[in-house]
């Protein structure tokens, strides 16, 4: 340690966001939550099968929150949410919160399964899909009955059959990353 | 580190929930909520991107695919016909479309008002949403409000009109109300049709004495102006007594079919 403590010094926030090494992740993981919205919106009523039917939003949500830190997970499932309730113009606190609750939940799960297993992306899923949907039953005032259920069970179906092969292509795109050390700036 | 989360966890909450009731109250004040317009502005784009490009690999996906037959087989005449079949699908789809637009023309003279055609470039259709996203907004007099028909009936209402879109309420959402008449051949009967955010509608606050019966069918009463009037809803299918009420309720499937919806006509300039 010299005299003046180099190693102590700590950047200022700006220049720590601007020198900050995951644009591109970041990047990567915008472009595919708005592309899953995007084709939710086009796709999903065309694949139901019975009371089946896709939710890509959540899909994502979910893959990409088990393959990255909680942090990161917290802002997917915030940003999943934000779109979701931005299309259908509606609640948007109910989708917001359930979402965030979803992603945080899915974050934790590499503590139990590897995300090096092609089973724990389904496992990641069906957890992203529960959480977020039953806690989207406890906020919305206008969502209720028996078709919800129904509708949160055919996605649960459909999410997890479409999450082994959806699992392995994200994972190519966004490779599992770890929190970042914050000893690196001597926190 | 798991304060840090908690701290995170904490701030997006108390966001999600300052942003929630910031909506609400923009919502009732009938003005745009700006962040959503913003998010729907890069989002609806990737979605009219997602379609287009769906529609053109479907198109290259069949012709690749007679192709390769044709390839397999050697035979001029299953090139040949292969080629007339996908005439045929486009023929088809460009059939089922006319035959919309030329049902929504037949409609078009028996709605008072300006109407303009659109097409429906999204479904959002899970329990508690129940919206359809159409390709006109405010520059063409599309209004949050305006009522919407297709050549079956009536659609629902605009909810939210941007610029170049709108998002249309079905009316099989919740929420949604619309005063009724039920045609039976005994007497004409008034009650009030409300969306469940299941596929059929709860036909309501009918009289007890009214004479209804499964069949018959239900149309919009027009009352308050807001929708036009005598415009099919759709056919009662189950009736019961509510004495807690005393009043008669029914179950009515809607007369449109609203997974299978491609074009629509909306009333221009109307709205609240």
């Amino acid at each position: 340690m010299s005299r003046y403590g180099y190693q102590a010094v700590r950047p200022h926030w700006i220049a720590r966001l601007v020198m900050w090494r995951g644009w591109g992740r970041t990047l990567k993981i915008g472009i595919l939550l708005c592309l899953a919205c995007g084709v939710q919106g086009v796709w999903a009523y065309r694949m139901t099968i019975g009371f089946a039917q896709p939710d890509f939003g959540l899909l994502m949500m979910a893959l990409i929150a088990f393959l990255s830190p909680p942090s990161t997970a917290l802002w997917v499932g915030f940003t999943v949410g934000l779109i979701q309730a931005s299309l259908i113009d509606q609640t948007l606190g109910s989708l917001l919160l359930s979402r965030l609750a979803g992603a945080y939940a899915v974050a934790h799960l590499p503590q139990f399964f590897s995300p090096r297993s092609y089973g724990s992306g389904i496992v990641a899923v069906a957890v992203g899909v529960i959480v977020s949907q039953s806690l989207l039953y406890l906020f919305a005032p206008s969502i209720g009955g028996r078709a919800y259920w129904e509708t949160s069970f055919g996605i649960l179906v459909y999410n997890c059959v479409m999450a082994l092969p959806m699992f392995g292509l994200v994972r190519k795109l966004i490779p599992p990353e770890q929190e970042e050390e914050s000893s690196r700036w001597n926190l | 580190m798991r304060l840090r989360h908690g701290w995170l966890l904490a701030l997006l909450a108390i966001s999600g929930i300052a942003l929630g009731v910031y909506h609400n109250h923009r919502t009732h004040q009938n003005q745009p909520n700006l962040l959503t317009a913003l998010v729907r502005s890069v989002v609806i784009p990737v979605e009219n991107g997602v379609r287009t490009l769906t529609d053109g690999v479907g198109g290259w996906v069949s012709t690749l695919t007679r192709a390769q037959q044709v390839v397999k087989s050697h035979d001029e005449l299953a090139q040949e016909n292969a080629r007339l079949r996908l005439e045929l699908e486009r023929l088809q789809t460009l059939q089922k479309e006319n035959e919309q637009l030329q049902q929504l023309l037949q409609v078009r003279p028996a709605l008072s008002g300006k109407w303009v055609g659109a097409r429906v470039i999204a479904h959002y259709l899970q329990p508690g949403q129940q919206m359809i996203r159409i390709d006109r907004g405010v520059r063409d007099g599309v209004l949050a409000g305006a009522p919407v028909v297709a050549s079956n009936g009536l659609v629902g209402v605009v909810a939210q009109a941007d610029s170049h879109h709108a998002l249309v309420r079905l009316l099989i959402a919740p929420r949604m109300a619309v005063s009724a008449k039920v045609l039976n051949a005994q007497k004409v009967s008034s009650g009030i049709c409300e969306g469940r955010g299941e596929s059929e509608i709860l036909l309501n606050f009918v009289p007890p004495e009214a004479p209804i019966s499964v069949g018959d069918k239900v149309i919009t009463a027009g009352i308050g102006s807001k929708y036009p009037p005598n415009l099919p809803i759709g056919t009662v299918e189950r009736i019961w007594l509510d004495r807690q009420y005393s009043v008669k309720k029914a179950v009515v499937r809607p007369a449109v079919d609203m997974e299978d919806l491609q074009v629509v006509l909306v009333m221009r300039g109307a709205g609240r």
